[in-house]
């Protein structure tokens, strides 16, 4: 077994007096694609934003080595631990090479910025060609791919993508999820999926979690999971 | 030359500006202070609200600490002019720092009610301020040299523009647009938001306060009222919006457009001049929302449709 990469004990976290997150555990392990999925309202986006540092939070949280729980936004970012957000959240009056640069914000060397440039428009070459249109213009699942490039520019050790399916055609969603999957091949970049829609996300996850009401409730292997009656009575209706 | 053109001409515009003086009539001098005076405030409000996106209607509290900042520190302190415009623009930036930190964590509408409540309560605490005159006001010393003022708010532009030609053109600045565009994906990318957010303001604070203290050594005298006054505020954001916020000249277009234009129509037709700004403001949101200097670029290309583009556009 590989090493774990983001360990996550006992997290707590929520927005004021109101918790979503109650003494969660989980962990993903360097190279896997790991799924988290569970129902509106179960504490996913939640969860991200609290593993992101956007959020107050409470519990331990280690990263490739180091203890993130109390640290800044920027700070975690910069250790790897990268998001593509819900909803794309493009700079949508920006072109998309300027999306782009904005994900090597954090990067100050020109060449390096180029080099990440040539291996993201080698995985979307559609990028390359409509670079300088504004990233608002496009559709919603070429925005998505956006976001995902966008986020690659920051060299991500961890890519952590939020609700990647919401409103998009399920050929665009397998397009993606093959995108995914290359990644982490080719690029050895770990993924977390955090989904709602239960068949995508287990169709290319090593493992899975299921998330309900702000606690980790079955764990396994995707397949197992997929199989799992509680799973498919709760989630897939069967 | 053509390409050579935007290098030239800003500088060539500038050593023109700075000549004027010398053969201009009084009238024009006056008018020249006061039109740069505003240009400055234009462009200052420009890097927290054209570049940020944080429209901010506690500018003319940055106005009036630099006012007062210099009034107190001549008037009762005896100190030289520098030192005042100086203590002008530290007192901005710690006002900056200490409530931008709160209020700058609102968004939108929010932020703007919040910074208009500051200029509102700005100045009811200054008239309750013995050192600085109270509601009284004070006296500052007289000194007759406009050709002074005028050079010095010139300056001051220069100044306040080239650290926004700077923006336009930096990592920070990017960093800003960020912000403007979308500020939680800004913060997920790795931009220190409240860091940036917090820098901007006092920049625009900074460079506000320098020209409060120009105005206050020129008119001579300040009273919390027209210090802190509310309206100057909207003027500064109708100039950078009218002339293209998020752009390097806009706001100084703006600003010497429509003071041209109001001094033109308050000579002539002086009840009409009063309405001129809402009108301008009402037009300029609905058939040109990114200003003159965008107007400028694309109405070559797109002639009558620009404006019907607009409209459609940004449905209202």
């Amino acid at each position: 077994m590989s090493e774990v990469l983001l360990g996550v004990d006992k997290l707590g976290a929520g927005y004021g007096d109101m918790a979503v997150l109650l003494d969660m555990s989980f962990e993903v392990r360097q190279g896997e694609i790991v799924s988290l999925v569970g129902s509106n309202g179960a504490g996913k986006t939640t969860l991200m934003r609290a593993l992101s540092g956007l959020l107050p939070r409470k519990g331990s949280i280690r990263f490739a080595g180091s203890e993130i729980s109390g640290m800044a936004a920027e700070r975690i970012f910069s250790l790897g631990l990268v998001q593509v957000p819900e909803g794309r959240q493009l700079f949508g009056q920006m072109s998309v090479l300027d999306n782009l640069l904005m994900g090597a914000y954090l990067c100050r060397d020109k060449k390096e910025e180029k080099r990440r440039l040539e291996r993201v428009f080698e995985l979307f070459p559609i990028l390359q060609e409509r670079r300088s249109q504004r990233a608002g213009v496009f559709s919603g699942g070429e925005q998505q791919m956006i976001a995902i490039a966008r986020a690659l520019m920051a060299e991500p050790r961890l890519l952590m993508v939020d609700e990647m399916s919401l409103g998009l055609a399920p050929v665009i969603v397998d397009k993606l999820l093959d995108a995914l999957v290359a990644i982490r091949d080719e690029r050895g970049v770990t993924v977390l999926l955090v989904e709602q829609d239960v068949f995508s996300a287990f169709s290319i996850a090593d493992r899975g979690y299921v998330l309900e009401l702000g606690k980790i409730v079955r764990e396994g292997n995707a397949e197992e999971l997929v199989e799992d009656p509680e799973v498919r009575r709760a989630y897939l209706g069967i | 030359m053509r390409k050579a053109l935007p290098w030239i001409l800003p500088p060539l515009v500038v050593v023109i500006l700075a000549a004027l003086p010398w053969f201009a009539s009084p009238t024009i001098i006056q008018f020249g202070i006061s039109t740069l005076i505003l240009a400055t405030l234009s462009q200052s409000w420009n890097i927290i609200g054209g570049y940020t996106g944080y429209a901010s209607f506690g500018n003319s509290v940055f106005y009036g600490l630099g006012i007062y900042g210099t009034a107190v520190a001549m008037v009762q302190f005896g100190l030289p002019f520098w030192v005042g415009m100086l203590v002008g623009g530290l007192l901005s930036v710690v006002f900056a720092v200490l409530l931008g930190l709160p209020v700058l964590r609102l968004r939108g509408h929010y932020f703007a009610i919040a910074t208009l409540a500051l200029a509102q309560v700005m100045s009811a605490i200054v008239s309750n301020v013995q050192v600085a005159g109270g509601n009284q006001g004070l006296v500052l010393p007289l000194f007759r040299g406009d050709k002074m003022f005028y050079e010095l708010a010139l300056g001051l532009l220069v100044l306040a523009t080239l650290t926004v030609f700077w923006l336009s053109r930096s990592r920070f600045g990017f960093g800003l647009i960020s912000i403007r565009e979308d500020e939680d994906a800004a913060a997920v990318m790795g931009v220190n938001t409240t860091y940036y957010k917090v820098i901007a303001f006092a920049l625009s604070g900074v460079f506000t306060a320098l020209a409060g203290g120009i105005h206050a050594y020129w008119i001579t005298f300040v009273e919390p009222e027209s210090a802190f006054d509310i309206t100057l505020n909207v003027k500064m954001i109708i100039m950078a919006v009218f002339g293209g916020p998020g752009s390097v000249f806009g706001p100084i277009v703006g600003a010497f457009v429509l003071q041209s234009v109001s001094e033109i129509l308050a000579t002539k037709i002086s009840s009409l001049a009063g309405l001129f700004f809402g009108l301008v403001i009402v037009v300029a949101v609905v058939f040109m929302p990114k200003g003159l200097i965008d107007l400028r670029k694309r109405i070559g290309r797109l002639g009558w449709r620009y404006f019907t583009r607009n409209v459609k556009e940004n449905r209202l």
